[in-house]
């Protein structure tokens, strides 16, 4: 039996949740940490949007079917959440999921919480001009290196269409790069 | 190797290329060079020992408090309205289809409403529909002998997953 079976039976069985529980959390905090980070950007909404998705876990984890990698299944959770948290973001303020995004680009120049040199400030701000399904498969691609087949199990988009979202996002943001830096 | 062998060696490799292949290399290949020169990290940071601290709450029965708290006061008042809607419907149909209920709403004073409501302890019985409605209207055999109090519709919505979603949602 694989080490992340043992686990989801663990996880399951309420003699042992707890405890199997806090493992979870150890061993998938920071990958799913910087996985919402880079769609929220900001690190309070980042640490409300990861406290909602390890709740929403444990709560759920009942239901978990094995269907998919544990991993995926944390990383379909951890982008929902995310993703209806910016969503409602945007409803607040009344502007829409697209200058949401632009917007809280706009602030990480004084975000202290955000160290980049300019190239990196660039780069954020393109990403956020992209549709969000786009910017999900550049952020999972380019920075977390996932491979398309893992992608595709957390999104539930097939491999070539995300092939082709991919390459329209990267078109895009070398396009809004070359505009900036000339 | 005689001629009979060397005719059937292929002269071509046999292997294909995807259609239009050399027609997107270049535009795939700068591409590719373009984002090599790109940084890999993000310039996002955390506060110091964010991740090596962080621990999870997981509310203890987060469910059962909010549904009660967010329940309560919309079946409470959701119920008494309706009957007091109802009250003042029936008084005033009645007084525009027969003249013997004349008096009837005039007689059913704001004060009586409100007393009603006061004493209103969350539980409605069967026969506070037949004093509203009339025998005519609902016949009291055909009501059920229980009574349907605030605490059965609660456990109800509990125990009934979709209506927890509704409350979800809500909250």
């Amino acid at each position: 039996m694989t080490e992340e079976l043992v686990l989801v039976e663990e996880l399951q069985n309420p003699a042992t949740r707890d405890r199997a529980f806090k493992e979870l959390v150890r061993q998938y905090k920071e990958r799913l940490y910087w996985h919402i980070r880079k769609i929220v950007l900001v690190h309070d909404d980042a640490d409300d949007v990861l406290q909602n998705t390890f709740v929403k876990i444990f709560k759920n984890i009942q239901n978990f079917k094995q269907d998919s990698k544990l991993f995926s299944w944390m990383y379909r959770i951890a982008t929902n959440e995310a993703i209806s948290f910016i969503n409602k973001r945007a409803k607040q303020n009344n502007v829409t999921i697209e200058e949401y995004h632009q917007q809280s680009a706009s602030k990480l120049q004084s975000d202290v919480f955000f160290n980049g040199n300019q190239i990196q400030l660039i780069l954020q701000k393109a990403i956020a001009t992209l549709p969000q399904k786009q910017q999900l498969v550049f952020n999972m691609r380019y920075f977390e290196e996932l491979k398309y087949e893992e992608i595709s199990e957390i999104l539930g988009t097939s491999v070539g269409a995300l092939k082709a979202s991919y390459h329209h996002a990267s078109k895009k943001i070398q396009e809004y790069i070359k505009t900036q830096t000339h | 190797m005689d001629s009979k062998m060397k005719h059937n060696i292929p002269t071509e490799p046999g292997f294909e290329l995807p259609e239009g292949y050399f027609d997107s290399f270049d535009e795939q290949l700068e591409e590719k060079l373009f984002f090599e020169k790109l940084p890999k990290s993000t310039g996002f940071e955390t506060p110091s020992d964010y991740l090596s601290n962080f621990e999870v709450q997981v509310p203890k029965e987060p469910k059962q408090s909010k549904v009660i708290s967010l329940v309560m006061p919309i079946l409470k008042y959701g119920v008494a309205a309706s009957l007091v809607i109802a009250l003042v419907s029936t008084a005033f149909l009645m007084e525009w289809n027969n003249s013997s209920y004349e008096n009837m709403y005039d007689n059913l004073s704001s004060q009586e409403v409100n007393t009603w409501l006061e004493s209103y302890d969350g539980e409605i019985k069967s026969s506070d529909f037949i004093a509203v409605y009339e025998d005519e209207i609902i016949e009291s055999e055909n009501l059920p002998s229980t009574s349907l109090n605030i605490s059965s519709i609660e456990n109800y919505l509990n125990e009934s997953s979709e209506t927890e979603l509704v409350i979800d949602e809500f909250y």
